[in-house]
């Protein structure tokens, strides 16, 4: 066995062996039996973390269907092959909905990050009010204050003029004052004119005692509150914008509609094998058109109409015959399952990856 | 003998057949479906949410929508009807754009029907969007002492610690129940594998798609589901029992494909036995 | 033409074009199956980095989470061990060495990692997943309710226990016996499978001909409305 096939298996095992290790261990154990009475070990303390690089090792990998489809359509459109005109559509699409998803991002982006201004706020009165009571060694309690006051006059304007614009410029786009998108917006806006107002008021108890943090629990608390009405108003709004409804018309408009005709096309072929294909051959295949039928009427509503009893009947047939049927199909596959799970991790089946012999 | 009859002209009696019902809008009652009948008590008797939330997460694409999507909106809004606080997600890339409208939808309905209410975002639901790493996420949340630490942020980028939904939801003990709504082969075993800790294990119902009804029973025969929306038939009762609950609800569109469905069956049950008369009646002919 | 009138115009065209496909392949089918395939790859690809890779590893690792204070604070120390996650970022990078035929080898090292997650797992999967399938098929042969024997749910068990004990025997192929007993157990176990393969059947139609009525009410109600719309 070469040094590849050895490093394969080795990586292969180090994949599993966290996971297998975390499911056999104790949530949590003592070290006092090698000696180190008090420690203790919280193996599964750490999953979100490792499981976060498990998945940014696969996340990686989002680039070669994008190279894959690039470089085999591309190829066509440049070399003008058969079906080079599918080729242009198939690349049209990719590049479109990767615009429209990117500029959908970059706008609910921007909607958290407006509000995060005010978030900010919040936290930075918290942190004055906090390190002032644990003597932090940050600058003094009066610099800070007044860089909050600068900061608080200027954010305060900002989401003033854009709530005002933001609301503005949908009545211009002629949301009506009956939907139910308006009365959030209305609710939300009451809310935040309350906030900002609070937020005045000890903007100006604070500017009159620079050195006092005895209103910061009541600023943040005000701040807080017109975070979450701004939230609503932005969120709100942005659903109605432009970007929100050429992404609903590149996500519901095509391609939702195309895969879900795709499908459907599975219903004309599923009566035509109800033609060809199901004949009462045999015992069997006339046990499976009974079962077929009593399941199929029972779940419909003319079914009651030919006999109430269908239902029942087919709530019986789903919960005893079949569903013993397939639990033992599953148990079976479950215990196949997992000896090829066992066997792929010890890479006992590692046919496929090993080195083709010369 | 009778030749067989040519495939275009049995799509053309299905496209017939469906048409005429679809046209006319005709609806009639749904089949009673109990196992839906039965979610439908759970959901009603489950206790007042007290800063616990139902995750629901809709593991379904285009593919997938019609009979999922029907699932996942009444039970949503039966959710949102007793208040209790829904989290939204998704360990399928696809579910992602359902995950933004569909609650938005019901919350605005749910205005137009109680004008002096309202739901909003944040407070009523949030959407944590499409996860990446399948059952990696599920094992996380099982494990983690500080869910918004360990999720960080929504699909909209607000930090979780922001919302006021999550502002008691610490570990898995605080979900209340689980909604999954997929037809994914192997996507709700994750759940059922993952979802749970040695102490705590939230109750967990499934929303199938028709194909994978008979999978479905024997996890609910053995109790690792708790409740079970089968199909579009499964939705339409459920809808049914919410109508019930409240008069002044607006009619859904769920009981107009479920009869278009019924009619369909029809026309597959006649095409069986088209086929084997035809079957027969060359079989005769030939002896 | 509103927004919301070209969704569902457009959506109403994408439905049609599929549809031919069932008188005849045609060109405007394919064009619309490619552009099918074309959004799905785009939009996935964005989609890992909008909710995986840039909130959960690239904006912490940068430290973009970070908030700066007005007064030039900050809301809290940059955690070095974040720098970690370079780690399994440079792994990941190795999948791409499969489009080079010499160090091709390279990227099996991922894909091997990979399934050696999954197969790890699998241990876990199994013992919560299987289990209660296992203890739960240990019904009750005799059922009594309020004092009573119930005959019917006590009918159900034995039915379904010789149902799940028949099947397992059929599928055992390595202990076949030439018993006529047990080769009628095995008979039947074939038996109850095609019981459970009919009611897959009836299930499946339900499945498939539901996404043809919703398509068929989304032409015949949503599009047409449209479409008059536009006409008139």
């Amino acid at each position: 066995m070469n040094y590849r096939s050895r490093l394969l298996r080795l990586f292969t095992f180090l994949g599993g062996i966290y996971f297998f290790l975390e499911f056999v261990l104790p949530e949590s154990f003592s070290l006092a039996w090698l000696g180190a009475p008090d420690t203790n070990i919280t193996f599964g303390k750490f999953t979100p973390q490792i499981s976060n690089g498990f998945i940014t090792v696969g996340a990686m990998a989002i680039g070669l269907g994008l190279y894959n489809l690039l470089s085999i359509h591309g190829a066509k459109v440049a070399f003008r092959r058969k079906g080079w005109i599918n080729s242009v559509a198939l690349l049209v699409g990719l590049a479109a909905m990767m615009i429209v998803t990117s500029r959908d991002w970059a706008g609910s982006r921007q909607v958290a990050s407006d509000t995060e201004q005010l978030v900010m706020l919040r936290n930075f009165t918290q942190a004055i009010a906090a390190d002032e009571e644990s003597k932090a060694p940050v600058p003094p309690v009066i610099t800070r204050n007044a860089a909050l006051l600068s900061a608080l006059e200027k954010t305060v304007s900002e989401v003033r003029e854009r709530v005002t614009s933001q609301l503005s410029t949908l009545a211009q786009d002629g949301l009506s004052p009956d939907t139910p998108q308006h009365r959030v917006l209305a609710t939300a806006n009451a809310e935040l004119q309350v906030a900002l107002t609070s937020v005045a008021q000890l903007q100006v108890a604070l500017a009159a005692d620079p050195a006092s943090t005895s209103r910061h629990v009541e600023l943040a608390t005000a701040l807080s509150q017109a975070a979450v009405a701004y939230r609503q108003i932005l969120s709100t709004a942005y659903e109605q914008s432009l970007t929100k409804k050429v992404y609903n018309f590149f996500f519901i408009g095509i391609f939702s509609s195309l895969g879900t005709a795709m499908f459907s096309l599975l219903g004309f072929y599923i009566a035509s094998a109800a033609y060809r294909a199901f004949r009462v051959r045999s015992t069997e295949s006339a046990l499976m058109i009974i079962a077929a039928l009593i399941v199929m009427l029972g779940q419909i509503p003319f079914g009651m109409w030919i006999w109430e009893g269908f239902p029942e009947l087919r709530l019986w047939i789903l919960n005893t015959p079949s569903a013993g049927a397939r639990r033992a199909i599953e148990i079976g596959a479950a215990v196949a399952g997992l000896v090829m799970a066992f066997r792929m991790w010890l890479s006992i089946e590692s046919e496929s990856f090993s080195e083709p012999k010369k | 003998m009778i030749g067989a009859i040519d495939r275009r002209v049995i799509y053309l009696l299905v496209l017939l057949g469906l048409s005429i019902p679809l046209l006319k809008n005709y609806s009639v009652r749904p089949a009673p479906i109990a196992a839906a009948a039965n979610l439908y008590q759970l959901v009603e008797e489950l206790p007042s949410a007290n800063g616990r939330v139902a995750l629901i997460a809709l593991d379904y694409g285009p593919n997938l929508v019609a009979e999922n999507g029907s699932q996942a909106r009444v039970m949503i809004e039966h959710l949102m009807r007793r208040r209790i606080p829904v989290v939204l997600t998704a360990l399928y890339a696809q579910a992602e754009p359902y995950l933004e409208a569909l609650p938005q939808e019901i919350a605005n309905r749910l205005m137009l029907e109680f004008p002096d209410q309202r739901w909003t975002y944040g407070t009523d639901w949030i959407n944590l969007g499409y996860r990446v790493g399948g059952f990696q996420v599920l094992q996380s949340i099982a494990k983690s002492d500080n869910l918004a630490n360990l999720l960080k942020k929504d699909a909209r980028g607000n930090p979780l610690t922001e919302l006021p939904i999550f502002s008691k939801v610490h570990t898995l003990k605080d979900i209340m129940l689980v909604g999954e709504f997929t037809g994914l082969v192997g996507m709700l075993d994750i759940y059922l594998q993952f979802l749970q800790t040695a102490e705590y294990r939230p109750p967990i119902v499934h929303g199938c798609t028709s194909i994978t009804i008979p999978d479905a029973y024997i996890f609910l025969d053995s109790g690792q589901i708790s409740g079970l929306l089968e199909g579009i038939a499964g939705a339409a009762w459920y809808s049914e029992l919410l109508s019930k609950a409240s008069p002044a609800r607006a009619i859904d569109e769920s009981r107009v494909l479920n009869t278009g469905l019924g009619v369909a069956h029809l026309v597959v049950i006649a095409l069986m036995i088209l086929g084997n008369l035809t079957m027969l009646w060359n079989r005769r002919r030939s002896e | 033409m509103s927004w919301e009138a070209a969704t569902i115009f457009v959506g109403g065209l994408g439905t049609l074009a599929i549809f031919s496909f069932l008188a005849k392949e045609n060109p405007f089918y394919r064009i619309f199956e490619h552009l099918y395939i074309g959004i799905a790859a785009g939009f996935g690809i964005i989609l890992t980095l909008k909710s995986f890779l840039w909130p959960q590893i690239l904006q912490p690792l940068l430290g973009l989470d970070i908030q700066t204070y007005p007064d030039g604070t900050r809301s809290q120390a940059y955690e070095p061990l974040l720098l970690l996650y370079i780690v399994p970022m440079l792994f990941g990078l190795l999948y791409y060495f499969i489009f080079s035929a010499r160090h091709s080898w390279l990227a099996k090292l991922v894909i091997g990692f990979t399934l050696g997650i999954s197969g790890g797992a699998a241990f876990k999967g199994f013992f919560n997943g299987t289990f209660p399938q296992i203890t739960g098929s240990f019904k009750p042969l005799l059922v009594f309710s309020e004092q009573q024997f119930d005959w019917f749910s006590s009918l159900s068990n034995i039915v379904f226990i010789a149902t799940l004990l028949s099947v397992m025997y059929y599928f055992f192929f390595s202990f076949r016996s030439e018993s006529r007993a047990l080769g009628k157990v095995s008979a039947s176990g074939r038996w109850l499978i095609m019981v459970c393969c009919g009611a897959y059947f009836g299930s499946t139609v339900m499945a498939r001909m539901a996404l043809l009525v919703e398509r068929l009410q989304f032409l015949m109600h949503d599009w047409w409305r449209v479409v008059l719309g536009m006409w008139t």
